[in-house]
Order: structure tokens, then sequence, then C-alpha cells
């Protein structure tokens, strides 16, 4: 059974068609690439999902069950994270507080245990603030721990936002160019670390326009074209064909694959 | 960061004793029932203020302290029912009006969400206005008895006749609301609050229900606006539905926007400045509203952390100082 599975996908918005009975399925452990032109729907398609979107038709099968139209809240319950394309990121908290706010989930907030602090409480809090500082010196960030987040050179906040989504421990991770801004160097320490996280067991859906980035991380790759897929094949078979060349890559990569 | 607690609670300890001295200095039963007022305030900005840790900024606050008033006066005058029961229908309606329309208003955001609160707040008062009984119609209920005495065996009864009675009384409350504000704010549910004013696509993408958050601190926040209504017309004995409106609802704000949003602290700062600056300013009472407005834009242009902010620094200040003073001593 696959991890997720996208049963042609349609979202029409308005007259514009977005994304064009896209049908795609990843299977538990692998890392898949998404590229394409600016517009092609990428991120139109994360954002179907994650539930922030109701597509016009089709479906999204996620561990064998139907989250079509579920909620953004839902959906993340369901072990299904994503990092964003924008920077978002608490801006007036800390990298640590930033982190905990991603561990929600596992972090049993009631309203009444929040009035009245107990041992049990307080010991589960120790425990998140324990896997947080995991994940802050997993991403290289245990230096600007109690920084606030808008004070963060660009880089740091772009791991910082893997950091929040990894926070909810999910089995597939969307990520959205998190590559963007980043210098080469930030680049490749990001692509260390996704082939890190792959090796957890975590499966990555990755959306990049940084092609050196997707070929040397991706084992497969999916080619989107005003909102329909054009291709799909592992990071060769991509490179060398001629429809992927003329809508996207350019000549140019071919000779560099 | 323990001794920070120690110190916190040592302060708090020291207000409150100022607080429960206030009626032994001061004999004045006019001021008496001033400062009663401003406890009042306290409490109607301190909820306001829960709600616009959410990132909802809202016009019609004011609205819930009417329910609550008119439910407790209403059910007093006319089912003479005794005070307390009243005061607990008072403080439930006023939180299940505010889960309906709570529900119905938080998907909204930003300055949309603003005037959808102007426009409830006036539909509030539109419906307590429509009925003479039990509300009083436009006119609103006067004479209102005071609260019911408390009877508890081998005890004085506790009567609630003088100015000096109903401070003590509205005092308690308003310390009960302000621990419940505190304590909600300062645990986990208080960070999640705040992760949905400053991003909240991000916060729904980590498992936030942020409507239910949202809905939450509405809740919570108007039922402590209700419990405000009834505590203001015992001092007042009046109520009627233009005595907690739109005016008021702004100057809730003024006294969160003055004092401070960082925590529970800064609503009661701006609170009870603003009220004691409205005594001072009596003599010149018709510019009023020009003063609070030039306060409020003052306040957003120039101290944004308000008057809560300013304390806290005066407090590092005089910390460094202090240690400066010792290192040159050793």
């Amino acid at each position: 059974m696959p991890l997720l599975e996208l049963q042609k996908l349609t979202k029409y918005f308005g007259g514009l068609r977005a994304v064009n009975e896209l049908d795609l399925s990843i299977e538990k452990g692998q890392i898949v690439g998404l590229i394409g032109p600016n517009g092609a729907g990428k991120t139109t398609a994360f954002n179907i999902i994650t539930g922030k979107f109701r597509p016009t038709s089709g479906k999204v099968i996620f561990k064998g069950k139907d989250i079509t139209g579920l909620n953004l809240h839902t959906i993340a319950g369901l072990g299904l994270a994503r990092s964003f394309q924008q920077t978002f990121l608490f801006s007036e908290m800390t990298v640590l507080d930033n982190i905990l706010v991603g561990f929600h989930l596992k972090s049993k907030i009631g309203f009444w245990n929040a009035l009245v602090s107990t041992s049990s409480t307080r010991h589960l809090q120790g425990q998140l603030v324990e896997k947080a500082t995991e994940i802050i010196q997993f991403l290289g960030l245990e230096h600007v721990k109690y920084e606030l987040a808008r004070n963060l050179p660009h880089g740091y906040q772009r791991l910082l936002g893997i950091g929040i989504a990894l926070a909810t421990e999910p089995e597939l991770l969307l990520m959205d160019e998190p590559s963007t801004g980043m210098n080469p160097e930030e680049t490749e320490h990001l692509l260390g670390k996704i082939k890190e996280i792959n090796k957890k067991g975590l499966t990555i859906f990755l959306v990049a326009h940084n092609v050196r980035l997707i070929m040397n991380v991706c084992e497969r790759v999916i080619v989107l074209n005003f909102g329909s897929k054009i291709a799909e094949g592992t990071p060769e078979e991509i490179c060398t064909n001629s429809e992927v060349i003329n809508a996207y890559l350019g000549s140019g990569y071919a000779s560099r694959c | 960061m323990k001794q920070e607690q120690l110190y916190k609670i040592a302060l708090s300890i020291v207000v409150l004793l100022v607080f429960i001295l206030i009626p032994v200095f001061i004999r004045n039963m006019y001021q008496i029932g001033v400062i009663t007022i401003i406890m009042v305030n306290v409490l109607l900005a301190a909820s306001l203020w829960l709600i616009l840790t959410t990132g909802q900024v809202t016009l019609g606050h004011a609205s819930f302290a009417t329910i609550g008033g008119f439910m407790s006066a209403g059910m007093m005058t006319a089912y003479g029912m005794n005070s307390w029961l009243s005061l607990l229908i008072a403080v439930v309606t006023a939180g299940l009006v505010a889960l309906v329309l709570g529900y119905i208003t938080l998907r909204i955001k930003g300055i949309y969400f603003v005037i959808a609160t102007l426009a409830l707040g006036e539909f509030i008062k539109i419906v307590f206005g429509m009925w003479e009984h039990p509300f009083g119609g436009l006119a609103g209920l006067i004479d209102l008895p005071p609260p019911t005495p408390i009877a508890i065996p081998g005890f004085p009864v506790i009567q609630f006749t003088t100015n000096t009675d109903l401070y003590y009384l509205t005092l308690v409350f308003v310390v009960i609301g302000i621990i419940i504000l505190y304590r909600l704010y300062a645990g986990p549910i208080g960070r999640v609050f705040r992760s949905i004013r400053q991003a909240d696509e991000l916060a729904e993408s980590v498992g936030i229900n942020i409507m239910r958050y949202k809905i939450l601190a509405f809740v919570v926040a108007c039922m402590l606006a209700g419990l405000a209504g009834v505590l203001y017309t015992y001092s007042t004995k009046y109520i009627s539905p233009r005595v907690l409106g739109l005016p008021q609802s702004v100057y809730y704000l003024i006294c969160v926007a003055v004092g401070g949003e960082a925590s529970v602290v800064g609503p009661i700062l701006g609170a009870i400045g603003l009220g004691v600056f409205a005594e001072v300013i009596r003599p010149v009472k018709e510019f009023e509203p020009i003063i609070f407005g030039f306060l409020l834009i003052a306040a957003r242009l120039f101290f944004k952390s308000g008057l809560l902010g300013i304390l806290q620094k005066i407090w590092q200040l005089c910390v460094q100082l202090k240690n400066r003073v010792i290192s040159e001593h050793t």
C-alpha cells in the first residue's frame, strides 16, 4: 500500500485549471521530488494534500485512508507534515518555543491542567523540551536556541521551519522549496539533513527549483507543467526526457545530469 | 527562573495587601465607589486582553458585560431571585452567547472581525432594549437590590449594603478572574494562543485546531466580562442598554494598549492608570475622549509595550544599578 496516493486530482480556481487529473503514488521510505516551472501547480498540489484547499475532483489517500477535504489540523494529526515555501515562523518566540509549538499534538493540553500545573504535566513538558532540543541539535541550531525567530538569518529560519514540521513526528513530510534563499553551503547542509531524516524512516515529498538538490536526493522525480504530469521517473530518466528539457530544464542541464 | 517566580508572587501579595487595606485609609464613600468601578474595569480590560492574545480584536466586549448585568438585574427584579443564582445565570448566559457568536464570527479574520464584533455589540444593545419585561426596555432597570446577604451558620451574616462591602466583594471576584486569566496564559495554552496570533496557518499545520482555541479564549473572556457586568450593577444599582456600549469597549482597548499586552499585568496597569487619570482630569471632563484618543495614539507610536514595558525597563535599570554598586564595592 503506498503511503500517499493522488487519484485524478483536479483543481480549478474559477476558470483556471491549476491541477489536472494528477495521479501519483509515494511508497513509504522514498524521497520523491516534484519539479516544474513556476505556476505548474506544485504548491497547489501540496495545499490540496495538506487540506488547505478542497480539490474540484479526485482523491487524496494517505495510509490507505481517504483524507480528501479533511481540514489542516486533522491531517497534521494523521502524520502528514509540511514545510512552507514562504517563511512562516512564530516570529516573537524563541527557536525552542517554536519547536515546542510543533509538539502540540503530543502535549496533552487541557483547560483544567492548564489552570493547575501538576507534576505529571511538568514531567511531560520536560520530556518535550528534551525532544525539541534533539531536533534543534540535529539541525545545527543549538547556538541560537534562545534567539527570537525573527532575529535569525534567513538560512536558519528555513531550517527552523523544517524543525517545526519535524516536531509533529510525521510519517510523510512535504517540503515546499526548502532551499529558497540558501547559499550553496547551506543547501549542501540541508541536503545532508534530508538524507538523514529519510534514513530514520521519514518519507519525503520535495518541491524544489534547485535541480542539483533534486537529482542528488530524490530516487524518483515527478514533473508538472501547467497542472499536468508530463514525466515521471528516476533523476537520470527525467534529465534526458526531451519534453522536460523543453518545458523546464533547458538543454544546459541535460549535459550536467 | 525560580527566583523570578518568588519575586512575582511576593510582589502580587504586596499589591493585594495594598488593595485590601484601601478602605482603611480612604473613608470617602464616593472614592471607594470610584475605586470599585476601576476594579470592574480591570476585569474587563484583562478579559479583553485574553481575546487579543489570539490575534482577534473585538469592539463588542462591553456588550457581554451588558448581558451579564441585565441577566443578573432582570432575574433579581422580575423574579425575586437571589443574587448568587442570578450571578451564575448571568455568567453562563454570557458564555453561551459567546459560544454561539464566537463559533460564527471567529472564522473571520482581521478588520472584518472587528466590524462584525462592532455590529454584534449594537445588536445585543437593541435586543435588550426590546424587552420591557424583565429588562426594562430602553430605560433599563433602576433601584437594583444589593447582593443577597450570605448566612453561614456560626458566622455573622455578611451584608452588602455599604460601598466598602461592595468594594471587597468586587475585589474578590476580580482577583479570582485575574488568577484564571494568568494561569491560562502562563501555561501551554498561552503559547497556543500566541502561536495562533503570530502565524495561524503554521499553527494549524502542526495540528492546532485554531477555531477551538479562539473560541476558548473568547468564551472565557466573555464569561468574565459578564461577571464584571454583574459587579458593575451591584455598585451602580442601575443598568440600561446604553451604559456599557461601544465607547466602553473602546476604553477597554485603550487600557490594554496603554498598559501593555505582554501579560495580564498590562491591562491591569492600564485600567488602574487610566481610571485614576480620568478622576484627576474630572475638571476638564469634556476633553476626556480627546485626551484618551491621544494616549492611545501615543502608546501605539512611542511606547508599544505600554506601562508594563516602561516598568520592566525601570526594573532592569534598578537591577543593573544594583549590580554595578555591588561590583564597585567588592
